[in-house]
């Protein structure tokens, strides 16, 4: 209501004068409102599966370990110690609480991961945790975690989702509730939820940081990119996430706004079928890759806020990214050549299937003009993204655009795609060698002997191409210049670490 | 005194007759809604899970919100617990079909109701102007703005107006819902460019509509019989013609007021207005299938309630209908 009320006072002082001020601000508090691409689907971490939870996750629940945005593990709510290469024993800080006032000690962090695990959860935590075998508390704030195998991404594991700890009273009072009411130990407790209106969260005290700078934050799903800038544009929202590329200019043309872009976590691909014709052929899929520019998709529908990619992982992982795969690119004479070598017989019919969203529909619609050129006759089919997943799991179509948000550690951009029963292996591909140079780079507990590993496998996908790499994406978001703010690979929102200028 | 009895009673009677044709009309379209959700191509499981969904975790959710039951029991237990007042749970999001439907119908009737009356307020005078003045330049002005409303998509005249209200001149906020419970100013603030985005779009019809009623009303014997008795122009227009063009311009206004509530939802994407239109698009690409069938039986009552009252309102424009 103070909030209301103040807002109301600024809108006649818009009205009289023609100017609205840029930021709510009254008896010392400080508010932001934050245009999100989409309303979360649930705040429960045992449910969150889509992207649009990340842009609001953090803010309300604390992983046990911090990520920096250079993707260094730090202690969070606990530091952690490994005795054995299976083993961890996390400690956690004394004096924690959650929003709700409930002590945060080893029962409830074991109460948490024992939640992600019971199948009666479905939670997709349970598979991030991989091979945690058992959860010990052994001592009133002292945890033990062992893994049946050495688990390489277990760090960045239990410093992303499935490490988010939920007060364990919440969620036995809340029951279905909780997925609207989450209460958690993050930076800013809920306050009220309006479904695709606005998710309120207020500065809590109880921090283990200390309290936030900024005191209310605002969450506003504006599901329309030229809506989004506009309204930060007109001073309605200071923090927008997802700025399609073309606003690029317009931002930085703007001396009262900031823009901030870095290399992100994931990769824009589309996932060959290699179970059926024309693709079982990996020289059909070469020809395919070889005549496919990725520059002119970097230019023509991300306008330049992209980088091209011949494999999964990003220069963000800078240890593990490669910079010297190879794969024959932009060469619509050379991929005609091979596939007449290969003795296939021209056109070959392809299907290329997209969700509806403009961008997708421009990047297929460039694949189709340059497959054309080598001897491919592309026809394009539109669907809706609920339907994305079940054409990828079913194989129905010959080329499935397969975008991934990314992980921090490789593994998570890997493991699922390129082992044989990956979950996401949606090209059907099997390859023994990189399947076991994927499980050994799960165990390698040395960063650069998994390095090694990654590009030996990254190597072999990019000579066999089961999935068809075209760039890997920008994180883009922008602000008002008055508010300072860190931006992480990932895109996820930390608005601890914000305050106004 | 007896007369006026009767003639309630005839009211009372029709309002109840639809009230009961209400049910099956309902219990139709619940049939239909429930089997056409779950003949979309798509599972309420997998859209959850996403990328991350594995086997396991779809197997168990698919138990918990008993997909896997046969259609014909999962309907009657909705159907059921409908009896009982309970709409259910989104799978989605977890939270209660029928708060979500409550919170989500409240915007969206503001908004169609403040675009129905911006639309009156521009498409009646205008309609009467140029029916009165046939062939004259305000005539073609108002044909030509009306031409211009019809055809300008919602999205762009939404776009446009948040350009130049709420960039160049900041006077407006460029989206957002209070509800009036909150703040009665802001939420007035806050309803006005939305509204005249959807006021804009219904104004044209209802222009055209009052305009060609009119036309063939002032054209009719008694029309001429009351100008031939020198009564002032303005009176034969407003009191003689324009009550006989009503009832065609009512039953306009009553289907577009339907379409409204189910047809908003790209001026509430423009402004994100937490409506019901959003709601509904959003649950059925999530193939939220409690939220679908709520929103579409909750949206088919009102379109059947919205009859109903267009109905009611003949009934008084018009005492002639009220016996037949």
């Amino acid at each position: 209501m103070k909030r209301r009320s103040f807002l109301a006072a600024t809108a006649i002082a818009a009205l009289t004068t023609g100017f609205t001020p840029a930021i709510v601000a009254a008896q010392d508090t400080t508010s932001i409102d934050v245009a999100i691409v989409s309303d979360p689907v649930t705040l429960d971490p045992a449910r969150m599966a889509s992207f649009f939870e990340l842009a609001v996750q953090y803010n309300i629940f604390e992983p046990l370990l911090h990520t920096t945005p250079d993707l260094t593990i730090e202690p969070g709510l606990a530091s952690y110690e490994m005795p054995d290469e299976t083993t961890y024993v996390l400690t956690l800080k004394d004096g924690l609480t959650f929003h709700d006032g409930t002590a945060l000690d080893a029962e409830a962090v074991k109460a948490n991961l024992d939640r992600y695990l019971d199948p009666n959860t479905g939670s997709p935590r349970g598979s991030e945790l991989g091979p945690l075998e058992s959860i010990e508390v052994t001592g009133p704030l002292e945890i033990t975690l062992k893994l049946s195998d050495p688990y390489a991404p277990f760090l960045q594991v239990l410093a992303n989702r499935a490490g988010m700890i939920a007060s364990p009273t919440a969620i036995q009072e809340l029951g279905e509730d909780f997925a609207t009411q989450a209460v958690g130990a993050g930076p800013y407790k809920v306050v009220s939820w309006t479904k695709n209106s606005e998710l309120t969260l207020a500065a809590f005290d109880g921090y283990w940081r200390g309290k936030p700078d900024v005191d209310q934050v605002i969450f506003r799903p504006i599901p329309d990119e030229t809506a989004r800038i506009n309204n930060l544009r007109s001073g309605t929202v200071h923090l927008v996430d997802g700025v399609a590329p073309q606003f690029v200019p317009q931002v930085e043309g703007d001396d009262s706004l900031t823009l901030k872009e870095s290399p992100g976590l994931g990769f824009n691909a589309f996932s060959f079928n290699t179970t059926a014709a024309p693709f079982d052929n990996a020289d059909v899929r070469r020809a395919f890759s070889m005549a496919v520019d990725p520059q002119v998709i970097v230019q023509a529908a991300y306008f330049g806020a992209a980088s091209p990619s011949l494999g999964a992982i990003p220069p963000s992982i800078g240890w593990a990214y490669d910079d010297t795969l190879e794969a024959p690119r932009a060469d619509p004479e050379g991929a005609r050549q091979m596939l007449a070598e290969a003795g296939i017989d021209t056109p070959v019919s392809v299907e290329i299937t997209v969700t509806n969203s403009p961008i997708y529909v421009r990047i297929a619609q460039i694949l189709q003009a340059q497959a054309n050129e080598a001897g491919f006759d592309v026809s394009i089919n539109q669907i809706d993204s609920t339907s994305l997943i079940t054409v990828l799991r079913e194989r129905t179509s010959d080329l499935t655009m397969s975008p991934w948000s990314g992980r921090s550690d490789p593994d998570g951009n890997m493991f699922n795609y390129f082992t044989i029963d990956g979950p996401n292996n949606f090209p059907g591909w099997e390859n023994g060698e990189v399947d076991r140079l994927l499980k050994d780079a799960r165990i390698e507990t040395d960063e650069a002997a998994r390095a090694k590993l990654y590009s030996e496998a990254q190597k072999i996908i990019a000579d066999e191409a089961p999935l068809l790499f075209l760039v890997f994406p920008q994180t883009l978001q922008a602000s008002i210049s008055d508010l300072d703010w860190i931006q992480w690979p990932d895109g996820a929102f930390r608005l601890q670490f914000a305050k106004m200028k | 005194m007896h007369d006026i009895r009767t003639e309630r009673q005839i009211v009372a009677q029709q309002i109840l007759g639809r009230l009961i044709s209400l049910i099956p009309i309902l219990f139709g379209v619940s049939i239909v809604v429930f089997l056409l959700v779950r003949l979309v191509p798509g599972d309420p499981v997998v859209s959850l899970l996403g990328m991350e969904a594995t086997p396991e975790a779809i197997a168990a959710l698919r138990l918990r919100y008993a997909l896997d039951d046969p259609w014909i029991v999962q309907y009657f237990t909705w159907l059921g617990n409908l009896f009982a007042g309970d709409f259910g749970r989104s799978i989605q999001s977890g939270r209660e079909v029928s708060s979500l439907l409550t919170s989500a119908l409240l915007p969206t009737l503001w908004l169609s109701l403040a675009a129905t009356i911006i639309s009156l307020a521009i498409a009646i005078p205008m309609g009467v102007v140029a029916a009165t003045r046939r062939d004259t330049a305000a005539d073609a002005m108002a044909s030509l703005l009306s031409l211009f409303g019809l055809s300008m998509p919602s999205f762009w005249i939404g776009v446009l107006l948040i350009l130049l209200f709420a960039i160049h001149l900041p006077i407006l906020p460029a989206s957002g819902y209070v509800p009036p419970s909150d703040d009665f100013g802001l939420f007035l603030w806050h309803l006005v460019l939305p509204a005249i985005t959807l006021g804009t779009a219904l104004a044209a019809a209802i222009m055209r509509m009052t305009r060609s009623t009119m036309l063939e009303v002032l054209q009719t014997d008694y029309v001429r019989t009351a100008r031939a008795k020198g009564l002032p122009r303005r009176k034969v227009i407003w009191t003689h013609a324009f009550r006989n063009a009503q009832i065609p311009i009512i039953t306009l206004i009553g289907i577009q007021f339907g379409q409204v509530l189910g047809g908003v939802v790209i001026t509430e994407t423009i402004f994100s207005w937490p409506g019901i239109g959003k709601l509904t698009v959003d649950a059925i690409f999530a193939r939220d299938y409690p939220v679908v069938q709520g929103a579409v039986l909750v949206t088919a009552g009102l379109f059947v309630f919205i009859n109903l009252v267009t109905d009611i309102i003949y009934t008084v424009v018009d005492p002639r209908l009220r016996l037949s």
